[in-house]
């Protein structure tokens, strides 16, 4: 447990004299308790107010946890599958497996925990809003509605954990021909977010490429992995999913 | 022996028919426990069956269901109690003509309302242009006769089904995504690859509803009197209209005032001939 001198970082925080303050990115989040059942929230940016609020509990034990969250909610929350575009096209050998660490941006949750651990999402945003954009897989008739970011499979970037979490991909090609790939689709609630104060995995993905009858399709799994050692697993917006995805409208 | 002599007291003629207190005591006890069916059947109907269709199709089975078993009971009742019905019939069906003549519209609207519940072109909620009509809005209510959308000023306007059934019905709300094309000219003298580029760039960083996949694309859709005019194209979920519609001619606008791009006015060349 820390508490608000940390001021940097992720992680759950109690409010000292009634008042919490961080500082994340360009950010400063203060909360402070005007009474024994209420706080104030309030986000700004270079002293420019963005976010304000008043919360309500029924304890008078609130802590604040932020952690990074699955980005989904992010301008709108309108749907929960995601699309991965990659900068470079992926060609993977027939009958070959391999594994790539990609950054996939992350939004931050703001959470009041009160009491014996309940938590209220006070509000989310991005580090890097100019990551949270749409995208349709497929054609425009029958596709499915993504949010959409450009990774690079480049796994030498450096991660900046209030913008990107790592995740793993395991590509197994099992048909008799290489695989050209160019975006990688799933269902982002079937994944979970682990974190530090200074790092940031999403739960990895199995993509299983399969041939039947010359039509080419990719299985979309969530590895079966136990959570990372020292990392905390982050609060959760929507209920976990266990739902396979099948990309079967292209791979390019 | 009590009712039977009440019967004695009371019994009433009508068209060569008698009825009796028992007859009318059991008339009244069959429609009541008809009337008690009827709406057991739609509770049951509405708890059970109603939240698995669309709303409107659960309101009017509903009403067919209760109005239904009400009509069956009371045809009943009516027949036990020796009333003949085929001369009901033959006037009914002089009576119909007439009404079907002088009803036509209303009939034609039940008829319709009938048919739209089983095409579906659209349920509540859906944002649909009726075209020819020159409607645009949101189905608030599908009834039997009638269908009410909510336009863009807030009023609702009721359009009977006849008309909604004849009419083309341009439903937006059938993918999860919808296009958009905006038109603006620049001079003659610019750079299309330029203004072409400030404009993809703007409209991706200022307005996050255009999506990166399929990513906007410009196209030279017209050499102008006065302009080249170029065609944006955009798709953004279909929630999101008014999120984009309103602002992306603003930010094109900006995007070639920043790159120093001319939008330019009419023009017009004047040659003046002096006359010797």
């Amino acid at each position: 447990m820390q508490n608000y001198e940390t001021k940097k970082g992720y992680g759950i925080f109690q409010l000292k004299d009634s008042k919490f303050e961080c500082n994340l990115l360009d950010f400063k989040i203060e909360v402070t308790s005007i009474a024994d059942d209420k706080f104030s929230y309030s986000r700004s940016n270079n002293g420019k107010n963005i976010v304000s609020k008043v919360i309500t509990s029924k304890s008078s034990q609130v802590q604040i946890e932020i952690a990074p969250i699955l980005p989904q909610n992010l301008p709108d929350k309108i749907t929960n599958y995601t699309m991965l575009t990659f900068n470079e096209t992926l060609q993977i050998q027939k009958q070959s497996n391999t594994k790539f660490d990609l950054l996939y941006p992350t939004e931050i949750g703001v959470f009041a925990v009160f009491g014996e651990g309940d938590r209220s999402l006070i509000e989310c945003f991005s580090g890097d809003p100019s990551t949270s954009r749409y995208g349709m897989y497929g054609s425009p008739e029958d596709g499915v509605l993504c949010k959409c970011f450009r990774v690079s499979l480049d796994g030498n970037q450096k991660q900046n954990p209030f913008i990107f979490s790592k995740l793993s991909v395991n590509f197994q090609n099992e048909t008799d021909n290489d695989v050209s790939l160019s975006k990688l689709v799933f269902l982002s609630t079937n994944h979970d977010v682990f974190y530090k104060s200074d790092d940031v995995v999403t739960e990895g993905i199995n993509c299983v490429i399969k041939e039947t009858m010359g039509n080419k399709f990719a299985e979309i799994n969530p590895q079966t992995t136990e959570s990372p050692s020292g990392l905390t697993v982050s609060p959760r917006i929507d209920a976990k999913t266990s739902e396979q995805f099948t990309m079967d409208k292209g791979f390019t | 022996m009590v009712l039977e002599f009440l019967d004695q007291l009371l019994t009433v003629d009508i068209g060569g028919t008698s009825f009796t207190l028992t007859s009318f005591l059991f008339a009244g006890i069959a429609m009541a426990i008809g009337v008690i069916i009827a709406r057991v059947v739609r509770s049951v109907f509405n708890k059970r069956f109603a939240p698995t269709m669309s709303e409107h199709s659960a309101k009017n089975t509903s009403k067919f269901l209760y109005y239904g078993i009400i009509i069956i009971t009371f045809l009943v009742v009516i027949t036990s109690q020796g009333i003949d019905l085929s001369g009901l019939i033959v006037a009914g069906g002089i009576f119909g003509v007439v009404i079907g003549f002088a009803t036509q519209s209303v009939v034609s609207n039940l008829i319709s309302g009938f048919f739209l519940m089983i095409e579906k072109p659209a349920k509540i909620g859906d944002l649909v242009e009726i075209q020819g009509m020159n409607v645009m809005g949101t189905v608030v209510d599908m009834t039997t006769f009638s269908t009410k959308i909510r336009i863009a000023d807030g009023t609702i306007v009721r359009i009977p089904n006849d008309k909604v059934f004849t009419s083309n019905i341009r439903s937006v709300s059938g993918s999860s995504i919808r296009r958009m094309e905006k038109v603006v000219g620049i001079g003659y003298a610019e750079d299309i690859e330029v203004a072409k580029s400030a404009i993809k760039k703007a409209l991706a960083e200022k307005i996050p509803y255009i999506l990166i996949e399929p990513e906007p694309s410009i196209i030279v859709e017209e050499l102008a009197d006065s302009s080249v005019n170029l065609k944006v194209i955009v798709w953004h979920p279909k929630e999101h209209w008014v999120k984009v519609n309103p602002v992306i001619l603003g930010v094109i606008k900006e995007a070639l005032d920043k790159a120093g791009i001319e939008i330019p006015f009419p023009q017009r060349v004047v040659e003046v001939h002096n006359k010797p």
